[in-house]
């Protein structure tokens, strides 16, 4: 388990370092020869979510749920459309999500990203060396010497060997690239790190490495997580808190261990009913429950839950009226009936 | 687990497909044994550079050159008797291409990549059933909607005038196993189908696949990397490291004795739903990245990470696949009979 | 990929750096832009007409002016580097056959016929007429000739008013490969500005550029470039008409390129390694130089190498129809213009040697080029 000063149950735990208050990221769609908007893809559509300082936050959900949206619009690749970001640095609160660039810039040593995709997120011309260092030569290591004993530094702590700095990514395999990225987003010393998708490239065994690697990490630079994933196996075992998407909004959020064992919402059962788990015996002796139907169109939401046309449990009510986040029993989850269902969740394997 | 005596629907033997490149030769598939059994699934598992993909390529002889089938065979036995050898057919001849399609369907990771963007879903099943079938084109389209409807896609028959991206992944993977399966093949090579959906999705198409084999006896060879959907849909696996089989069993003997180190070492590097407080806090990874096929280790090519390697033996000669319990095969110095029987022979005689 | 030595020892050639990624971009394209052997050898084609038409002066035996009415629509002289002497001993002596002058008899005309007995002598470096090395240096010094300047020396044969074709196709090399580079660089400059500003902007901007390059390719090129060249009045001097023509030949060429970069520019500037620097704190400056400009450049090195002969093949259709440059401006398609009579074509086929020479450049330009943008992403 991670050691951050606190435990994986106590929700109060840990002051937020950065909050999202109904964020919404909407693309507009143009179309003829002026670019007029005819509609609006709402990929996030309201979310909100504290991010405590310490733990490790997981957002799933099936693509096009608008996971990875938030976070980009979280590390200010994307402006939003509505809504805030509020940082707190240094006893300050900041507002994130309209600064201009360079008023951006100050922050982006503290909220640092790592991608999915390893091959294309370093750039094929430049040295090892080079990518690493970049952030810190922006952020002011100009010093040729320092910068060079710090790569080292980094590259050792990512398990690399630093005699390789000079070499140009190509040399280097999949998870080695990932391990280059991950240096690239730590070189600064950052609070909160946004790791979207960052092992679903990756071979299982090289996975297995790279999330160890991340939780040693998180240890030592004492880091804070926000882990975009669609895994849940990686998720259950990387995180203290987890929040469920569905259609652009935060459907569920509750501790790692309530969501798994206790899902309130619907679409958080079917998705763990869904995971294939690696125990035959388990996996053929129930009959679960599975999802009919597509993922919600984002630019024509339906009226009322937006998971009512896929929901089993959906009644009039559903298919009317939006439903609210509400707490239940120390869950937030956003359902007409989440008091009255008797959701399973996953159980320890039998063997 | 026993297995009948019943002639496999494909039976591999030896089978190599190397690659001659300037760098030097990639030897993808070197050498590998497995059955397909009629009504079963074996799942090829591994990861990237294992060779799964080409292995299955092999099958139907769509290696892209310069890649080539060198050696081995694969026995393909058709229903009403005849067997043929795959692996003799000149890949571009007739024989190979009345077997494509008709006997052996495939379908791949991205169904996009496979379907003609610019032709009806509708267009591309009935082309293909005419193509195999000397029937009339209304009984063709007739058996098109009856196909799509099998695979559970809603109203088949306005679905026939839809273009492939109109539809959704979960949707065109459908169409393609309706395309696959539209000419009643006696087995069907499923390329890592799954991978690129979601998971309630991909729940529902495992879900579609073991019905539909249950109707139609076919046999399937199903590659994945995910031993979560192997556990899900395999009777039998087989499980590749650097171009070879080093394991392979029925699919209880895989999950719950295994016997090759890679094997033991690959499931206990997934993170187990459910299982997190039970077993700590660290996943046990496998050390070090898979080699590069131009720079293959001698000897077993696990032992650069092999936990349990053994100096002077592993890394000299490369292991047999052996039969190590019935119908349980390793290929693996330490859990071969002959070696232990000659290390410990108190322990043996256990 | 490549393996990854366990020891990282200096390596001794490119393809070795490159197996353990220790091979910049540059070294990459170069390993393999040598594979692709046709490109290789059609570049070394290529340098080598270039440095003829640098050296023009140096290396034609005679200005492109010089003619000598004695001697019309000679045939290439070849040359000998031995001759016998009465004894029946070989000498080393290059030379080239001289001419004797008959009459003949019913036309009167005077008629020169090939005579073995005389023997020109031929040296390098010999002085002959004099000349100014671009302009700027006086020399007379020429790299093959006659010793004796006066004498008659065609290695190509002359023309109706005898000419060198040798050396008027030299100085037309010059003429015509120089179109092609200036209008080459006109076309990227209006290119990379127009594209890059299409690309990085983006929106309207982008759409009203975007409409603009729709319109100059829809203009049928040639009747264009019939039109404007016809525009330019015939007092003007030869220099400033060779300028108006690249300028009319380059006015097309631009919208291909500006497409070229538009299309990198909108697909890079989303590259996720983009987004990464941005991220990093890189600003919009360092992103463009350091980031997509060393990518670039490759890229827009391969496009413009295709995009020479274009205007080659312009220039020199539009001097054949008569519309292009003029005489005494000298240009392959001012040669082959002169030569475009039965007569030349049935007397004197040395006369097309321009046309040769144009094919063998084009497709040089060609195979180079292709080899450039294949290597151009090592990469992939």
């Amino acid at each position: 388990m991670i050691h951050t000063g606190h435990t994986r149950n106590e929700l109060s735990a840990g002051e937020p370092l950065i909050r999202a208050e109904n964020v919404k990221v909407h693309f507009p769609v143009t179309s003829g020869f002026l670019r007029r908007t005819v509609r609006h893809i709402k990929a996030v559509d309201g979310v909100t979510l504290a991010i405590r300082a310490g733990e490790t936050l997981s957002l799933v959900g099936e693509s096009g749920c608008g996971k990875t949206t938030f976070g980009q619009a979280l590390v200010r690749v994307l402006e939003p459309t509505d809504g805030r970001i509020l940082y707190r640095k240094d006893g300050e609160t900041v507002d994130l999500s309209h600064l201009t660039p360079i008023e951006m810039r100050p922050y982006r040593a503290d909220i640092r990203m790592i991608f999915q995709d390893p091959f294309a997120s370093l750039n094929p011309r430049r040295r090892v060396i080079d990518i690493i260092a970049e952030p810190l030569r922006n952020f002011g290591v100009t010093d040729q010497a320092e910068v060079e004993s710090r790569v080292a530094d980094l590259m050792r702590r990512v398990g690399l060997r630093p005699e390789y700095m000079a070499r140009y990514p190509y040399a280097f395999s999949g998870g080695e690239r990932q391990r280059i990225g991950i240096a690239r987003a730590l070189s600064v010393r950052p609070k909160i790190v946004v790791a979207d998708e960052c092992v679903s490239a990756l071979d299982v065994s090289i996975q297995a490495q790279t999330l160890n690697l991340l939780q040693d990490l998180q240890e030592e630079f004492d880091l804070t997580y926000l882990f975009i994933s669609h895994d849940l196996g990686v998720v259950e075992y990387i995180s203290d808190r987890v929040a469920v998407m569905y259609a652009g909004r935060v459907v569920e959020l509750a501790t790692t261990d309530q969501l798994f064992s206790r899902p309130r919402h619907p679409y958080t059962a079917a998705l763990l009913a869904s995971v294939p788990r690696p125990d035959p015996r388990l996996a053929r002796s129930q009959k679960r429950m599975r999802l009919k139907g597509e993922v919600a169109d984002p630019a024509n939401r339906p009226v009322g839950c937006a998971f009512h046309p896929r929901c089993p449990f959906a009644t009039d009510l559903c298919r009317t009226e939006d439903p609210a986040a509400k707490d239940v029993n120390g869950t937030q989850v956003a359902c007409h009936h989440a008091e009255n269902l008797d959701l399973k969740g996953v159980t320890e394997n039998a063997a | 687990m026993s297995t009948t005596s019943e002639t496999p629907v494909l039976s591999v033997r030896g089978l190599k497909t190397h690659f001659h490149l300037r760098e030097g030769l990639i030897k993808a598939v070197d050498g590998v044994d497995l059955d397909v059994r009629r009504g079963k699934t074996l799942c090829v598992v591994g990861e990237s550079g294992s060779g799964k993909s080409m292995m299955a390529r092999s099958v139907l002889q769509i290696v892209t050159p310069p890649g080539r089938v060198v050696d081995g065979s694969m026995m393909f036995s058709r229903d009403g008797g005849g067997s043929v050898d795959i692996a003799a057919l000149d890949p571009t001849g007739k024989e190979i291409r009345a077997i494509r399609g008709r006997d052996i369907a495939m379908i791949f990771q991205e169904p996009m990549n496979s379907l003609s963007p610019v032709h009806t879903v509708g267009d591309q099943l009935v082309e293909k059933i005419l193509l195999h079938h000397k029937i009339g084109t209304k009984a063709a389209i007739e058996r098109t909607v009856e196909a799509l409807d099998r695979v559970g896609i809603p109203d088949p028959r306005r679905r026939l005038a839809a273009y492939p991206f109109e539809l959704s992944g979960g949707m065109r993977q459908r169409v393609m196993i309706a395309m696959a399966l539209a000419c009643r093949p006696a087995m069907l090579i499923a390329d890592e189908p799954t991978t690129a959906l979601d998971v309630t999705t991909q729940a529902n198409i495992l879900e579609l696949m073991r019905t539909l084999q249950d109707e139609t006896g076919m046999a399937v060879m199903f590659i994945t990397h995910d031993l979560g959907v192997v556990a899900e849909i395999a009777d039998e696996v087989a499980v590749m490291y650097l171009g070879q089989v080093v394991e392979r069993g029925s699919v209880e003997d895989i999950f719950y004795e295994p016997q090759h180190p890679y094997t033991l070492a690959l499931l206990a590097s997934i993170p187990k739903l459910g299982a997190r407080h039970s077993t700590g806090k660290r996943l046990t990874a496998i050390e070090g990245m898979v080699p590069h096929p131009l720079n293959r280790p001698t000897g077993c090519p696990f032992n650069t990470r092999c936990p349990e390697a053994v100096a002077g033996l592993c890394d000299r000669a490369d292991p047999a696949l052996k039969e190590l319990r019935p119908n349980h095969f390793g290929a693996c110095h330490l859990r071969d009979p002959q070696h232990i029987k000659s290390r410990n022979p108190v322990e043996a005689g256990v | 990929m490549a393996v990854i030595a366990d020891a990282p020892a200096p390596p001794q050639t490119v393809a070795a750096a490159a197996a353990i990624g220790l091979a910049s971009q540059r070294q990459l394209i170069w390993l393999k832009f040598k594979e692709h052997k046709l490109a290789y050898w059609s570049g070394i084609v290529i340098l080598l007409i270039y440095l003829v038409a640098v050296f023009a002066e140096f290396l034609a035996p005679r200005t492109p002016d010089y003619y000598d009415s004695a001697y019309t629509m000679l045939a290439p002289q070849g040359i000998k580097l031995f001759f016998v002497d009465e004894a029946g001993s070989y000498h080393f002596e290059p030379h080239v056959t001289g001419f004797s002058s008959k009459r003949d008899p019913k036309t009167l005309r005077k008629v020169f016929a090939a005579d073995p007995n005389v023997r020109i002598p031929v040296g390098l470096f010999v002085r002959g007429e004099p000349y100014k090395l671009w302009g700027l240096f006086p020399s007379n010094i020429h790299l093959i000739g006659p010793k004796d300047p006066t004498q008659p020396f065609y290695l190509l044969g002359s023309d109706r008013l005898g000419r060198d074709v040798l050396s008027r196709l030299i100085y037309g090399t010059r003429v015509s490969t120089s179109v092609g580079l200036i209008g080459v660089a006109i076309s990227l400059i209006l290119g990379v500005l127009l594209g890059g500003i299409s690309g990085y902007v983006g929106g309207v901007v982008d759409n009203a550029i975007q409409r603009v390059i729709e319109f100059i390719m829809s203009v049928p090129t040639i009747p264009l470039w019939m039109g404007l060249a016809a525009a330019i009045p015939v007092t003007w001097s030869p220099i400033l008409v060779y300028f108006i023509i690249t300028m009319i030949i380059s006015l097309i060429g631009w919208t291909s390129l500006a497409r070229e970069v538009r299309g990198r520019f909108m697909s890079w500037r989303n590259e996720v390694f983009v987004v990464a620097a941005r991220l990093d704190g890189t600003s919009e400056m360092k992103i463009i130089t350091r980031h997509l400009v060393p990518g670039f450049v490759s890229h827009i090195i391969a496009a413009t190498t295709l995009a020479i002969p274009a205007m080659i093949i312009a220039e020199t259709s539009l001097s054949f129809l008569g519309i292009g440059l003029r005489p005494p401006v000298v240009s392959w398609g001012v040669l082959l213009q002169e030569a475009q009579n039965i007569r030349s074509l049935a007397e004197a086929p040395w006369l097309l040697a321009p046309g040769v020479l144009v094919i063998v450049t084009v497709l040089s330009l060609n195979f180079l080029g292709d080899g450039l943008r294949d290597a151009a992403d090592p990469y992939s």
